[in-house]
């Protein structure tokens, strides 16, 4: 049977697959990676960019519990500290309904109840990085100012709307408590409970002093109670971050799973790969001294 | 002395016939790596004399019947028709390459920056009054705008590349049907007059393999020589007259249509050949890819604007378009940031309420939320990656099957057709040995005669 005496072109055409299948080895090799372009493997390709966007966006819910956490963080203290001046303006009513106690006794506890209001007005007006905490969205300005026509002698300038931020896929949580529900409004609100309380210090009787002592004891129920929010939102963006934690594990797994090159593989397809070159290339040369011409007699 | 003489005569055809055969040997080496040619066989015939001796023929030597081309036109046409095929594929794959890099990820492409546009929004949802954040947004939007218009950018730059060729692929052809008329007028003549035109056969099928890498067509014999039509079966070369295609812009594409000699738009039938790859990555898989590219871009600006329309901005103002795109075949590579200033970010659903973020969930919104058939931007780009990723692996599946193909075909073709040196040089052995042994019957007839003038008288003569 005649064959093919042009081994040349066969040599090349092996010669070229090998050193093809050595370079998609040494690159899987190099870049870790086994889909570089999408045509290595298009549906691995087209997935991945569903993944990577999947992957971009928990970075970012982590990134939005991090920023409102501080806020919220800071938002909780100072709650605190307002739970801790209305728990003493409390204990200052329980001493001033005292019957015996002289009127400037009495003058002199409505002096420090009267402090206690103007440290949770400002209190409530705190800001963390430029932003009101207690204003609902209208975070630009103080949300407490004071009125002089009101009777607690202060008014609420926020709204009544909190922000709401993603932190998971669908998932939303509303990032603060308006400053009208935490304090209260109208006659039953903190700052009018304490106006009311420093009044009945300074001109009223034992029994003004007392129900206005558990007026405000109310209002302080009522802090407490909003409170809680942050408290629970708290934990539940910790928690939130874990199971982010989780997921991002998840995702670069299935990342891994659906691009990474397999380093075992690729290392055993590059040295079968250069072992397949190396016969190629040694039968290229052998064949090139195969002739008849070299063996026939010079005459 | 007759008898004597014949046998001169027909030694001296022995050495005639065994030198054309070495002439023919030496030939086919000589030509052993020439393209197109196909080793060439002496075709000897006994030559047969008329005065029959009392014992029957004797013969009257040899003589060169013809001097034939090895060629097998079945194996030859397959090996074109591969060649066809495999050029296209691999115009494919080397136009589309470079485009699909654009799509891979970690490159800073559309994918990515449009993941990074939707993190600063999410960032700046959680403060939405921030100066520095609102900045971070309006920079991943001018990001993201360039890389719609990079990308698109690439595409249409690969397009107008494709199309050079086109041009440069139509007048090479031309070259070629016109050479190969010419050839083909020249061989119906040689042949016309008794001609092998062997030489003239090589031509023609080096004309032909070359014309293969170039564009598709189909191979028909006629009285008048080969025909060589398209696909659509538009003549390229009839006998002796060539059909020279010409291009003329598309005032729609502004790219080049092809047209038959006859005037008609045969752009596209062509599928094969590097101009079938040229026009089907130019027409097919980069077009496709760019119309993709601009749906998404229009769909999703589209969006983006209505939703920062209506909201409010810093300044309590409504908000206006965020980017600015052109509608239609060019929206990719038109898109821009509409607003320069960070305080126009409409994040607020509430005029008067600048810290509230609801309108910029509705714009971190349409990142999840169906745009184009029940698919969101993401999977949309997913679908593009799987596009371009799918196109270049599927031509380079086509162009190594096709390589492999073509490689098994050229070895059968050259087991019929090629010149061995090993082959030769044995031939080149039976030649001389056929040689020596004619001149040899010359010499023993040069005795013979010698013994026969000089009537046994051994000194007479020498």
């Amino acid at each position: 049977m005649r064959v093919n005496p042009n081994t040349q072109t066969d040599m090349l055409f092996y010669l070229q697959a090998s050193q093809n299948q050595e370079q998609t080895a040494i690159e899987q090799l190099a870049t870790g990676l086994r889909v570089n372009v999408p045509s290595d493997d298009p549906a691995a390709a087209a997935a991945d960019v569903v993944n990577n966007a999947a992957l971009g966006a928990d970075d970012q819910y982590v990134q939005n519990i991090d920023s409102v956490q501080q806020t919220m963080t800071t938002a909780d203290s100072t709650l605190s500290s307002v739970i801790t001046q209305l728990t003493q303006a409390i204990s200052l009513g329980v001493e001033g309904g005292d019957g015996t106690l002289s009127d400037s006794d009495r003058q002199a506890i409505a002096q420090q109840v009267g402090d206690i209001k103007d440290q949770v007005f400002s209190l409530a007006n705190t800001s963390f990085e430029g932003v009101y905490l207690f204003g609902g969205t209208a975070t630009s300005s103080a949300p407490y100012v004071t009125d002089p026509n009101s009777s607690s002698g202060v008014q609420y300038a926020g709204n009544d709307l909190t922000n709401q931020i993603q932190i998971g896929e669908g998932q939303q949580v509303a990032t603060s408590v308006p400053g009208d529900q935490l304090f209260g409004s109208g006659t039953a609100d903190v700052f009018a409970s304490l106006q009311t309380l420093v009044n009945a210090l300074q001109t009223g009787s034992s029994s003004d002093i007392s129900t206005a002592t558990e007026q405000l004891r109310t209002a302080f129920d009522g802090v407490n109670t909003s409170r809680v929010f942050y408290g629970n939102t708290l934990s539940g963006l910790t928690s939130q971050e874990n199971f982010l934690g989780q997921e991002k594990v998840d995702l670069q797994q299935n990342e891994n799973q659906l691009v990474a090159a397999d380093p075992t593989k690729a290392a055993s397809d590059m040295s079968q790969a250069a072992l397949a070159q190396q016969a190629a290339l040694e039968a290229t040369a052998k064949a090139q001294s195969l002739s008849l011409l070299n063996y026939l007699p010079p005459n | 002395m007759s008898g004597l003489l014949n046998a001169l005569s027909i030694s001296m055809s022995a050495l005639a016939a065994n030198q054309e055969e070495v002439d023919v040997s030496s030939n086919n080496l000589a030509n052993s790596s020439t393209p197109g040619y196909a080793r060439r066989s002496v075709i000897l015939e006994e030559q047969s004399d008329f005065s029959s001796g009392a014992l029957g023929d004797v013969g009257d030597g040899v003589a060169v019947g013809s001097v034939q081309s090895i060629r097998d036109p079945l194996l030859d046409s397959r090996v074109q028709q591969e060649t066809q095929q495999q050029s296209a594929s691999q115009e494919i794959v080397n136009a589309m390459q470079p485009v699909q890099t654009l799509f891979a990820s970690g490159n800073g492409g559309v994918p990515d920056a449009m993941t990074a546009f939707f993190s600063s929004l999410q960032e700046l949802s959680t403060s939405p009054a921030d100066p520095t954040l609102r900045a971070t947004v309006l920079t991943d939007a001018n990001n993201l705008a360039s890389a719609f218009q990079n990308t698109a950018a690439q595409l249409t730059g690969t397009q107008q590349n494709l199309d050079l060729g086109v041009t440069q692929s139509v007048n090479q052809i031309n070259q070629l049907t016109a050479q190969l008329a010419q050839v083909n007028a020249q061989l119906t003549s040689a042949q016309g007059s008794g001609q092998s035109g062997n030489n003239l056969q090589d031509q023609q099928q080096n004309l032909m393999s070359q014309l293969s890498t170039l564009i598709g067509f189909s191979v028909t014999q006629s009285s008048e020589g080969v025909t060589l039509t398209t696909a659509n079966g538009t003549p390229l070369v009839v006998g002796g007259e060539s059909f020279a295609l010409s291009t003329a812009v598309n005032s729609s594409t502004s790219f080049q249509d092809v047209l038959s000699a006859q005037g008609q738009d045969i752009t596209s039938q062509i599928t094969a050949g590097q101009l079938g790859g040229m026009l089907q990555a130019r027409d097919g898989q980069i077009a496709g890819v760019l119309s993709s590219l601009n749906t998404l871009a229009s769909s999703f600006a589209g969006a983006i604007n209505t939703a920062n329309e209506n909201g409010y901005d810093l300044n309590s103002n409504k908000g206006g378009a965020l980017f600015s795109v052109t509608a239609g075949a060019s929206a990719a590579q038109s898109m821009s940031v509409a607003i320069t200033n960070p305080s126009q970010i409409a994040a607020s659903a509430s005029a008067t309420a600048s810290g509230d973020n609801s309108n910029l969930l509705a714009m971190i919104n349409v990142g999840s939320q169906p745009l184009v058939n029940s698919q969101t931007p993401v999977q949309m780009l997913s679908g593009i990656v799987f596009q371009v990723g799918n196109g270049v692996s599927q031509a380079q599946s086509e162009s190594d099957a096709s390589s492999l193909m073509q490689q098994q075909l050229q070895d059968e073709q050259g087991s019929v057709e090629g010149v061995s040196t090993d082959e030769e040089a044995s031939n080149l052995l039976t030649y001389q040995r056929a040689y020596q042994a004619a001149a040899r019957v010359v010499s023993v007839v040069a005795d013979l005669t010698l013994a026969s003038i000089n009537l046994g008288v051994e000194k007479a003569m020498t």
